[in-house]
Order: C-alpha cells, then sequence, then structure tokens
C-alpha cells in the first residue's frame, strides 16, 4: 500500500544535506525516509549525490613540499624581526633580557638553513625578499623601515597582480589594545646563538 | 645569552611531547607565555590540513602552499589577540578561507593569471599517481586515475562560493556551524550552498559512476 510522502519535494529537498549527513531529528528524518519511499525522482538524486561524495575518497592528501617549513620558517624569523623592529623593546623584559638579539639571530639561522639546506624554489615563486631582506634590516635599521618589513613578506608571485597582504583586523580577534605581543619565534637554533656570541 | 637561549628553547622530546599533548588553545596560551616551540606544534598540526583544504579551494599546489604560509604569518602576528574563547581550529580556517576567497577574487580579475596556473598545475599532475596500489592491474589504475582527475575536475568546476563550503564540509568535515563562521554566512545559506554544490557536483561526476 502506497502512503502518501508527507513532505513536498521541495521540503524533501531543503532538508537533504542534513538528511545525507544524518543530522535530521527523528520526526524530520521519519518524512524524509517516507518521502523517498513514494518519489522515484527523489530517490533517484538522493542515490546520485550519496554515490558521487563517495567518489571523493579518491582524492589523494598533499603533503607540504619539502621546503615548505624551511620557507615558513624563514617568514616567520623575519616576522619576530620586524616586530622587535616596530616595537622596540617588546620582547625586553625580564624573562628575555636579549630577546632582540635573540631575533635576529633566529632570522640569521632560519635564512642561513633555507640557503643551505634548500636548492631553492624558482625566483617566481619565492615570497618576496625574505632572509635577505630580514638580514639587511637587523644589520643597519633605518628610521623609515624598508618596505618589506612594513608588511608581511609577501608569498605572490613577483610579476603577478596579486596585492600584497596588509595588516588588517582578523575575524575572530579581541580588539587592540594592551595585547601581549607574541613571543619571539621558534626555531632558534643554539648554534647560531654560539655564532653571535663569538 | 647562550644560556637565556637554551631556556627560551626547550627542544627535549619529552619536552615537545607535553606540548604534543596540549590542546590547540593550550599551545596558543603556552605560546603567549613565552614556550616559543608551541607554535611549532600548531604548524604541525595544521599544516597539512590547511594545505589540502586551500588546495582544493584554489586548485593550485603551489599558490596554495604560499597561502598556508601567509596564513601561519597572520596567526603569528594576530594570535595575542585571538580570543581564546573561541575554537582555534575554526579561526585559522577562516584565515585560511579568507585568503583562498580573496585569491579566487583576484583570479577572477585577473584570468590570464588563472589560466597559466592552473594549466601549469595539470601538467605537474600528469605525473604517476604515487597513491595508486602498484599490484593494481593497469585497467584498474586507468579507472582509478581517470575517476580522480573527474572528481577533481569537479571539485574545481564549482562555483567558487560553493566549493568553498563544499571542500569544508565533505572534504575537511567541518560542521555546518563552523564553516558558517569561516566563511561569514549564516546557516541556512551554507547549507544551501552545499545542497547546491552537491547536486552540480553529482551531476559532474556522473559519468564515472
Ligand atoms: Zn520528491
Amino acid at each position: 500500500m502506497l502512503r502518501r510522502p508527507s513532505l513536498s519535494c521541495r521540503e524533501f529537498q531543503h532538508h537533504h544535506v542534513e538528511y545525507v549527513d544524518g543530522l535530521l531529528s527523528g520526526e524530520v528524518r521519519r518524512a524524509c525516509d517516507l518521502h523517498l519511499a513514494g518519489c522515484a525522482s527523489c530517490a533517484a538524486r538522493d542515490v546520485q549525490i550519496r554515490r558521487a561524495l563517495l567518489t571523493l575518497q579518491v582524492l589523494p592528501e598533499i603533503s607540504p613540499s619539502a621546503h615548505f617549513r624551511a620557507r615558513l620558517n624563514v617568514r616567520l624569523a623575519a616576522e619576530a624581526s620586524r616586530r622587535a623592529l616596530t616595537f622596540p623593546g617588546a620582547f625586553h623584559d625580564s624573562r628575555r633580557p636579549d630577546a632582540r638579539w635573540w631575533i635576529v639571530a633566529s632570522a640569521l639561522a632560519a635564512s642561513a638553513a633555507l640557503l643551505a639546506l634548500a636548492p631553492g624554489r624558482p625566483a617566481a615563486v619565492s615570497p618576496a625578499g625574505s632572509a635577505p631582506v630580514v638580514a639587511q634590516a637587523t644589520v643597519a635599521p633605518s628610521p623609515a623601515p624598508p618596505a618589506a618589513l612594513k608588511g608581511p613578506v609577501s608569498g605572490a608571485r613577483a610579476g603577478s597582480s596579486r596585492a600584497a597582504p596588509r595588516f588588517e583586523a582578523l575575524p575572530g580577534t579581541v580588539p587592540l589594545g594592551r595585547a601581549p605581543l607574541p613571543p619571539p619565534l621558534s626555531g632558534v637554533r643554539l648554534q647560531t646563538v654560539t655564532y653571535l656570541g663569538q | 645569552m647562550r644560556q637565556s637561549a637554551v631556556k627560551l628553547q626547550p627542544r627535549s622530546p619529552s619536552r615537545r611531547a607535553e606540548l604534543q599533548a596540549l590542546d590547540d588553545n593550550q599551545l596558543v596560551t603556552s605560546f603567549l607565555n613565552g614556550t616559543t616551540n608551541a607554535f611549532d606544534i600548531l604548524v604541525d598540526r595544521y599544516q597539512s590540513r590547511l594545505l589540502n583544504f586551500v588546495y582544493r579551494t584554489v586548485g593550485d599546489r603551489e599558490r596554495a602552499e604560499d597561502l598556508v604560509q601567509e596564513v601561519f604569518i597572520r596567526v603569528y602576528r594576530h594570535l595575542a589577540r585571538f580570543d581564546q574563547g573561541k575554537k582555534f581550529s575554526t579561526w585559522i580556517y577562516t584565515i585560511a578561507s579568507n585568503l583562498a576567497k580573496n585569491e579566487l577574487r583576484n583570479r577572477a580579475r585577473n584570468p590570464l593569471v588563472y589560466f597559466q596556473t592552473m594549466t601549469s598545475t595539470w601538467e605537474d599532475e600528469d605525473r604517476p599517481l604515487e597513491f595508486e596500489d602498484s599490484t593494481a592491474r593497469p585497467d584498474d589504475a586507468f579507472e582509478r586515475r581517470h575517476l580522480r582527475e573527474l572528481v577533481e575536475a569537479g571539485v574545481r568546476r564549482l562555483p567558487a562560493h560553493h566549493r568553498q563550503v563544499f571542500v569544508l564540509r565533505e572534504l575537511e568535515g567541518r560542521s555546518y556551524e563552523e564553516i558558517a563562521e569561516m566563511t561569514n554566512c549564516n546557516l541556512g545559506t551554507v547549507k544551501s550552498r552545499l545542497n547546491r554544490a552537491r547536486a552540480a557536483f553529482a551531476e559532474i561526476v556522473r559519468p564515472a559512476m
């Protein structure tokens, strides 16, 4: 005996996302079951979508490239160093009396690590002026910081028209005030500190 | 100086294991309190996930890496102002999502750059597939590869705002509520985009089923 579906096709489709994901409450779910049992068109669509979603399993997971982390460390060190220049004394608290030099060390270490370890990505896709700029700026900071240190080191390809990212407020952050600055970056290597100490 | 650097940067395996046991928000607190390695753990935790998400959204692997780097830079820069009452994962995906969205918007203004990028990605993807079972029969491998290409194309062909929601849900397993927050949409919009994206995707991959 065929029972009349309690939902229209439109209503069923409205609930379909949650129906497929198993997120509907008992009553609505039963109404959807009922609709499917009596509507060949929605049943076919339901099967088609479920089967299509299964095919997503063939997509391989990709991993970061070999130099991803080294590049990131260089950029983070540059960021730490930029902060030290922009907010002098920001890291000069009782726990980190020489943290500014430490940041410089970390920047140089990361730069050196990248230069030594990585054959390098093509210049066209390297983050714009990362390591050399850091070294330059820390050795001879000018009253007006170099442009590359005012903004983040952009990952945009050279020659592309993509605008360099700006320091805008991010969603999910608390308003600017006396929020503490992040500490300088990890990734510093002891040997670099030793090098500076020599 | 040396002494202080050693204190700042505890590198012992046991310390690292301690950090790895912390949840994201505890790592944030720990980092802000001066445990610099805590940021490394956050990067470890999110680099692959974000890369896959951004790659599936923008369709260009190299550019996805650049964008994920930018995500971590922004996280580092703004971490002190992160509202710790919220979930760190939602926050970092929101940043990634915004950057991916900007990337797609810039491409729409610059179709030539986009085209060149995409074709170079396709060439790169023509290499033999590492994930395939080498013991499988050649036709299996062929079919699997064909299916993979179709599925990848299916995701790429979705309109950008549908694709973002689709990837967050189907590949990243994010909840509707999280997606709403990440994409700055209301729940109804998320469900409706997901509904349309699923239907469009199913239509695209139908020949392979
Ligand atoms: Zn129906």
